[in-house]
């Protein structure tokens, strides 16, 4: 028997899982019987077994050039190095399907492992959900994307993966942005069991919150890490362009965002219910449109999959899911009223509630934005563009907002925040913003979206400060020890607060890298032959030659600079253009020298026979606080969801007087 | 080999699927899935109204809170705490049984 059998096998072995585990999960709740919720959820976790196998014979089917396989045959060949022939399973449409199914069977098996017993009531729907949403995946890939899938005559040689691909960032971007929108699935099917159950306390909220939390420290870096391939890969000179793929993985991030803001103000105040259901809804079903615009081919970008029959089963699929979640939650709707009330505008709970339209409107913005093509192409017949100017003018004053609200959230106190509270807390932070606003203009800053953002950050940053500070000062006061370990005691014992204020605070670093790197960016051309230079601002270039290199794979013709700030040498730069027979496509190596302050990104633009040779080169200010930043935030998101160091969960709940615990527990 | 491997990952797919159907009598016995939750809920609300507590207190402290304030979240976080613990005796005076590990590791 050949592997490619036995993927194939494995594949209807694991759809016939997803398929059983479906019928008896909804037997067992039909019934109410145990048994076979048990059975469904093992059925879930054998699934996870039978993906594995598929998985690793696709695999051993690309390291072993088996190109008789269409799909082998279209993303690799003999000829490109080990890293991408692994990285070729997610090269192209079937096997990233696959990937994306092995990756939802995972993240539903350890979903089932670790609640089947904590939430026994909700679990069986749970399952349902999972099954439902695992059976959709296994049939494209079954039936309409298989990836074992044989040609009629085998190729002696693939066509290997696409050049752009062929990056180091596309090894480890993909997987993680995969992780990222699959396991919103997870707190979807919480969310949506919760609804079946009728389980509509806050039971279903840790978890949830725990998942999206998950989700969320994976997107994060997912999108990001897409956006600096396409710094590094693209030779445009930036890294993030609104493109609808880009869009499309960005959009749920925000609902998420959203609803980890107002997810609090249903633990803490009762309220917002049905809205913390409508985000978690609205991030899967994002994550679900995402997916189908980028495999479809409905959409123009570098970063989608080719044109494909998948698109009307996506979209098939995006519309039950909705119509099934919006269902639900009308029909529990009833069973979800507030339990408290916005006591005042100038209250906490408020800000949340602004931060959550804020979100909304700027997801809402992107999505007409990323759509608005395919609507006037149905419409009108023809289609138009949206480019990047409509998405910075709609996102640029709704992000100021979103900043700046990050940094009064915190000063203002839960119910109603007085006047007196108004003065004494927002002071020092609307001082830090008037400096960074003021140093920001001293070095230069013009123009009154930079210095306003700038303005803002300021005032965010010294929020968190005096939020951290303020907060030692007060343990002090509980408990006198030293500064030190009152700081770290404080944030040890609320990760949520203060590992939120970390993802604040990293947040504020990307926005004034993004503020500094497109406002400030400098771009210029030039034409020069070998030994002469040109200059850039504070740098000078000298072209020392220029040569090509050609093997079986491509040509690569590249220059190499010399640069200098006055009299010394900084580096040297070998921009390059990669001519790549097989695939008939150029591509465009940069070469970038990064330093904390800016980047000098020099591209090859092209070169004649008179030996002319054109030069683009971008300077880039502060792009690296984007990297940083995101870092921070990653980071902060993965502190939040480790655990509260709580020494008050050890009290007994006996012996003693309950006023006293509940005083010695806060 | 590789249909015996098969053969072989299919029948203990097939057997991990189907043992819960064959157990059906031991899986009826296990403890009543209500009480649990009931349980878990309470331990849930414990958490944050402690939390809420914690909250408050810091708020004051930061004087972002006026003294009116304070006193009157304080003594309505309490007044849900105390109910909160009080259930969670009675359940434990109820089933006599020790608490539940998620609840002593502060799980969801």
């Amino acid at each position: 028997m050949q592997m490619v059998d036995l993927g194939h096998y494995c594949l209807y072995a694991s759809l016939a899982l997803c398929a059983y585990a479906l019928a008896a999960g909804v037997v067992g709740v039909l019934r109410r019987e145990t048994m076979w919720v048990r059975s469904a959820e093992n059925a879930v976790v054998a699934n996870l077994i039978g993906l594995s196998v598929a998985t690793a014979s696709l695999l051993h089917l690309i390291l072993n050039d088996q190109f008789q396989v269409g799909f082998v045959a279209r993303v690799s060949s003999t000829t490109i190095p080990l890293i991408y022939k692994i990285t070729a399973l997610w090269g192209g449409q079937s096997g990233s399907l696959l990937i994306w199914t092995l990756i939802l069977g995972l993240l539903a098996a350890v979903a089932v492992l670790q609640n089947r017993r904590r939430h026994r009531d909700m679990m069986p729907y749970v399952t349902m959900v999972l099954s439902g949403v695992m059976l959709f995946f296994m049939i494209l890939v079954a039936f309409v994307s298989n990836p074992f899938k044989l040609l009629e005559f085998a190729p002696p040689e693939g066509t290997g993966l696409n050049p752009l691909l062929q990056n180091y960032w596309m090894a480890i971007h993909p997987p993680i942005l995969y992780v990222g929108m699959i396991s919103l699935t997870v707190p979807f099917a919480f969310a949506m069991g919760a609804l079946m159950s009728k389980k509509l306390d806050v039971s279903w909220i840790p978890v949830t919150r725990r998942w999206s939390l998950f989700s969320w420290c994976f997107l994060t870096p997912g999108f990001t890490l897409g956006g600096i391939w396409a710094y590094e890969e693209l030779g445009w000179g930036g890294y993030w362009a609104w493109d609808p793929v880009e869009n499309a993985s960005f959009m749920p991030w925000l609902a998420l965002t959203a609803f980890l803001h107002s997810v609090m103000i249903t633990e803490k105040k009762g309220m917002l219910k049905i809205w913390n259901f409508f985000l978690i809804l609205l991030a899967f079903e994002l994550t679900i449109f995402g997916t189908f615009i980028t495999r479809s081919g409905v959409i123009q970008s570098v970063h989608a999959f080719a044109l494909s029959n998948i698109g009307p089963w996506f979209a098939t699929f995006l519309g039950i899911s909705s119509l099934f979640g919006l269902y639900l939650l009308a029909f529990r709707s009833k069973h979800l009223k507030s339990e408290g009330r916005l006591h005042s505008f100038l209250s906490r709970e408020a800000t949340f509630l602004l931060n959550n339209w804020l979100f909304l409107a700027i997801c809402f913005a992107i999505f007409w934005g990323t759509v608005f093509p395919m609507v006037s192409e149905a419409v009108t017949g023809e289609k138009i563009t949206v480019s990047a100017p409509f998405f910075n003018k709609v996102t640029w004053p709704l992000g100021l907002g979103l900043l700046a609200l990050t940094g009064v959230c915190p000063l203002i106190a839960w119910r109603k925040a007085s006047s007196k509270n108004f003065k004494r807390n927002f002071l020092y932070p609307l001082v830090g913003g008037a400096i960074a606003g003021a140093a920001a203009f001293a070095l230069g800053s013009r123009g009154a979206i930079p210095l306003a953002f700038f303005s803002a950050s300021g005032f965010v940053a010294a929020t968190i400060f005096f939020e951290f500070y303020k907060g030692a000062r007060a343990r002090q006061t509980i408990r006198p020890s030293g500064f030190a370990k009152a700081l770290t005691d404080l944030t040890l014992m609320n990760k949520r607060r203060y590992g939120g204020f970390v993802i604040h605070a990293g947040a504020v670093i990307v926005f004034v890298g993004i503020i500094a790197s497109s406002f400030y960016q400098r771009e210029s051309v030039y034409t020069v032959q070998v030994g002469e230079s040109f200059t850039m601002e504070r740098y000078n270039f000298r072209l020392l030659g220029v040569d090509v290199k050609t093997d079986s794979e491509k040509a690569a013709h590249y220059a190499w600079l010399e640069a200098s700030q006055g009299r010394e040498v900084i580096g040297r730069f070998y921009p390059q253009v990669h001519r790549h027979f097989k695939q008939d496509q150029t591509v465009s190596e940069v070469s970038i020298r990064s330093t904390f302050l800016e980047d000098i990104y020099v591209v090859l633009s092209g070169w004649d026979e008179e030996g002319n040779v054109t030069f683009r080169v971008f300077i880039n200010p502060l792009v690296n606080l984007v990297w940083l930043g995101i870092t921070i935030m990653v980071l902060g998101g993965v502190f939040v969801m480790t655990k509260d160091r709580r020494p008050w969960e050890r009290l007994s709940l006996r012996g003693k007087d309950k006023q006293e615990q509940v005083a010695e527990a806060a | 080999m590789v249909l015996l491997v098969l053969a072989l990952l299919f029948a203990s797919m097939v057997l991990y699927v189907s043992y819960p159907l064959l157990r059906e009598e031991e899986e009826e016995s296990e403890a009543p899935a209500m009480t649990l939750s009931k349980r878990q809920l309470l331990t849930v609300k414990k958490q944050e109204l402690v939390s809420s507590l914690k909250d408050v207190e810091m708020d004051y402290r930061m004087q972002k809170l006026s003294e009116e304030d304070y006193g009157r979240l304080k003594a309505e976080f309490e007044g849900q705490a105390i109910e909160v613990l009080r259930q969670l005796d009675a359940i434990e005076d109820k089933k006599g049984k020790p608490k539940l590990k998620s609840e002593r590791s502060g799980k969801e």
